[in-house]
């Protein structure tokens, strides 16, 4: 019985991470260069952060059409409602007459992000270093890109989640976030609005996923659609690397953890990964007992188990400690390395 | 000369081996290639490619020695092998001659002249709701993993009544004619097969006799794809399908005498929405004389089938998945016929 092989941790021995500055920038690195994840590839100077203010705002003291302000003093009134300066900045009147309060530019340092060499520089504008990552595969995704801190939530209840959101990490603006066996539409649009740069999680139901969609939200899914748990070695994997800077790339559905050459050889012999470069891994096997397999069958959608014996058109799999086996229709799973 | 065509689905693929001219093997490997599972792994073409490597060396043929033929749907995958001839199932079914061919898969209903094209999450009430694993995520699943198979009757149910909505209400066969109903949804091992004849039921639109054939192993399009590349090597592909029986719509009640010749004639009665089967395969063909109000008197013969005559007697437009009562009998008489088979 043929079935394919899934490997939901690749190790990638070459890849190209390409990072870009907001506006044109001066670099500090050159072609061959190499970085680690801290390393500055150069600098540029923007205003990093804009509030826009509501409909019903009256500014308190402006006569031409902006005026700057200090961190804490007062910019003006909503209703009853006093609004103060977050940082320093500029209060803009627009066209339509509504404000914006734009931080004063800063300078802001690109970092690499990733152990690697660069190859080459385009203009003022992006670098293209050449690295090695290990890549987690999605079963769903939103097509965008984006990049962050990778923080990792410890699969939660629904209750906590939000409240983690809003208090346990300071600030998750520009941070990818794994949120859990399963996330509500409710804890997604709160990631949404606070500015998290992406959220993964085991799964969640079609409604979340559209939303994502529609808002052109970075949104990933491990397990697939329903209440299904991350698999173990992707929830251990992830929260090893927590607070890395990692890259979420939809259009090809993977999660790309940049790693330190050394770290892929160590952790090869450890967990067995499949490197896609070294050897050439066989996409189909015949399923044998022993080997590890994910049902794509109710009630254990999802699940891993190992397979204990196979039959004609069916296995019959073992999960966790339960010495009761259940049979799985082909082709209703596949098998794990 | 060894020869490989392959059929790729949108949930499965399947092969036609002739390792010489006389001997034909069909197989199938219920898996396809999506981003989500492998994207990490390879790409498309690579995975196809080694399906393909994998089931000739396999049976010991040798790539230089081989003719590889590829056809799929919506378009034949590129592979890293050097291909002899590559089409469309689109233009396949275009292109077909005599027996009617009707695909239908996951995404499309497919005949001469017709094509209607479902997608999964396309409905308003397609959204996710609180239940575990509910109707709606297993769909959705679906998608992710297309080639599962739903874990239950009413999931399967649900999943064929949203493809046999799109087919035009105006839509009719012509009576009298061949139809090999074929596709992925015929190949994939699903949890209960009298579901087939349930689709079949409804996807066969129009008044009249049909003479009914279900193509499991997608043999159509695969030996459509050889005839087109050397007619020599397939000259009649009647013979592969199983011929499942005579399917006779009357759109209302109906009378009909069966006489087999052998003297003992039977006289069935049947009132309207009813789905009954008559059990009949012989090498002799019988005499059938079907009177209803729709259909005027007709005299034909038939051989039968598998299942035997089948006689619907639903209105024009009804459609069984909407009626419970009907359709639970309906199943439990072809899960009857299709034990004792």
């Amino acid at each position: 019985m043929l079935v394919p092989v899934a490997r939901k941790i690749m190790d990638n021995r070459k890849c190209f991470i390409e990072r870009v500055f907001p506006v044109e920038g001066v670099w500090d690195v050159k072609i061959g260069d190499f970085v680690e994840p801290f390393s500055r590839l150069g600098s540029c100077v923007f205003s990093q952060n804009k509030m826009t203010l509501p409909s019903d705002f009256k500014p308190r003291d402006i006569k031409g059409t902006e005026k700057f302000f200090y961190v804490d003093t007062l910019l003006g009134n909503v209703k009853k409602e006093k609004i103060f300066a977050p940082y320093d900045g500029t209060l803009k009147k627009l066209e339509d007459k509504k404000y914006v309060y734009e931080e004063n530019p800063r300078k802001y340092f690109l970092l690499s992000g990733v152990w690697g060499t660069v190859k080459s520089l385009y203009g003022k504008s992006s670098a293209l270093i050449e690295t090695q990552s290990k890549d987690i595969s999605f079963t769903y995704s939103t097509e965008f890109h984006s990049s962050g801190e990778l923080v990792v939530f410890p699969n939660p209840s629904d209750i906590l989640k939000k409240s983690y959101l809003e208090n346990f990490v300071k600030g998750i603006k520009g941070k990818i976030i794994y949120i859990g066996n399963h996330v509500g539409l409710e804890v997604v649009k709160r990631a949404y609005e606070l500015g998290a740069s992406a959220v993964i999680v085991g799964s969640c139901h079609t409604d979340v996923f559209n939303f994502a969609n529609n808002n052109g939200f970075s949104f990933g899914v491990f397990s697939g659609f329903g209440n299904i748990r991350t698999p173990e070695e992707i929830y251990k994997y992830l929260s090893s690397v927590s607070y890395r800077y990692v890259f979420f790339e939809g259009a090809k559905n993977i999660l790309r953890i940049p790693v330190r050459e050394e770290d892929m050889k160590i952790l090869n012999k450890k967990e067995k990964i499949t490197d896609i470069n070294i050897i050439n891994p066989e996409y189909v096997k015949n399923v044998e007992p022993g080997m590890r397999v994910q049902a794509l069958q109710r009630p254990y959608f999802g699940w891993f188990g190992v397979v204990d014996r196979v039959s004609e058109f069916s296995i019959f799999v073992k999960f966790g400690s339960d010495e009761r086996t259940v049979e799985i229709r082909l082709p209703n799973f596949l098998i794990i390395e | 000369m060894a020869l490989i065509t392959a059929h790729f689905d949108v949930s499965g693929i399947d092969f036609l081996i002739k390792k010489t001219k006389k001997n034909t093997e069909f197989f199938n490997f219920p898996y396809v290639y999506t981003k989500g599972i492998f994207g990490n792994q390879c790409d498309q073409k690579q995975f196809y490619s080694n399906i393909v490597e994998k089931v000739m060396s396999d049976r010991e043929i040798k790539n230089p020695s081989c003719d590889v033929l590829t056809c799929g749907f919506p378009d034949s995958p590129e592979l890293n092998l050097k291909t002899k001839y590559s089409v469309k199932t689109l233009d396949l079914i275009e292109s077909s001659e005599g027996i009617v061919p009707v695909f239908i898969n996951n995404k499309v209903f497919l005949t001469k002249g017709m094509m209607c094209s479902y997608e999964l999450d396309e409905d308003e009430d397609f959204l996710g709701n609180e239940n575990d694993l509910g109707e709606f995520d297993q769909i959705a699943n679906l998608n992710a993993y297309p080639q599962t198979t739903p874990d239950d009757l009413s999931s399967q149910v649900s999943l064929d009544s949203k493809i046999c909505e799109k087919i035009p209400e105006r839509f009719r066969f012509e009576s009298g004619r061949k139809i090999v109903f074929t596709g992925g949804r015929f190949t994939q091992k699903i949890l209960n097969p009298e579901l087939n004849y349930i689709l079949i039921l409804e996807a066969l639109r129009g008044l009249g006799v049909f003479n009914v054939y279900l193509d499991s192993s997608n043999a159509y399009s695969l030996l459509r794809t050889v005839q087109m590349y050397d007619r020599s090597l397939v000259p009649d592909i009647e013979s592969f399908f199983d011929t499942s029986g005579f399917f006779i719509r009357t759109g209302g009640s109906c009378e009909c005498l069966i006489n087999n010749g052998l003297g003992d004639d039977k006289f069935i009665e049947i009132e309207d929405n009813k789905v009954f089967i008559y059990p009949f395969r012989s090498d002799t063909p019988a005499r059938l004389s079907i009177k209803s109000r729709e259909l005027g008197t007709i005299d034909v013969h038939t051989n039968g089938g598998s299942l035997g005559i089948v006689f619907d007697t639903r209105a024009p437009g009804d459609s069984i998945y909407d009626d419970v009562k009907l359709l639970n009998e309906s199943v439990k008489q072809f899960e009857n016929v299709l034990k004792d088979r």
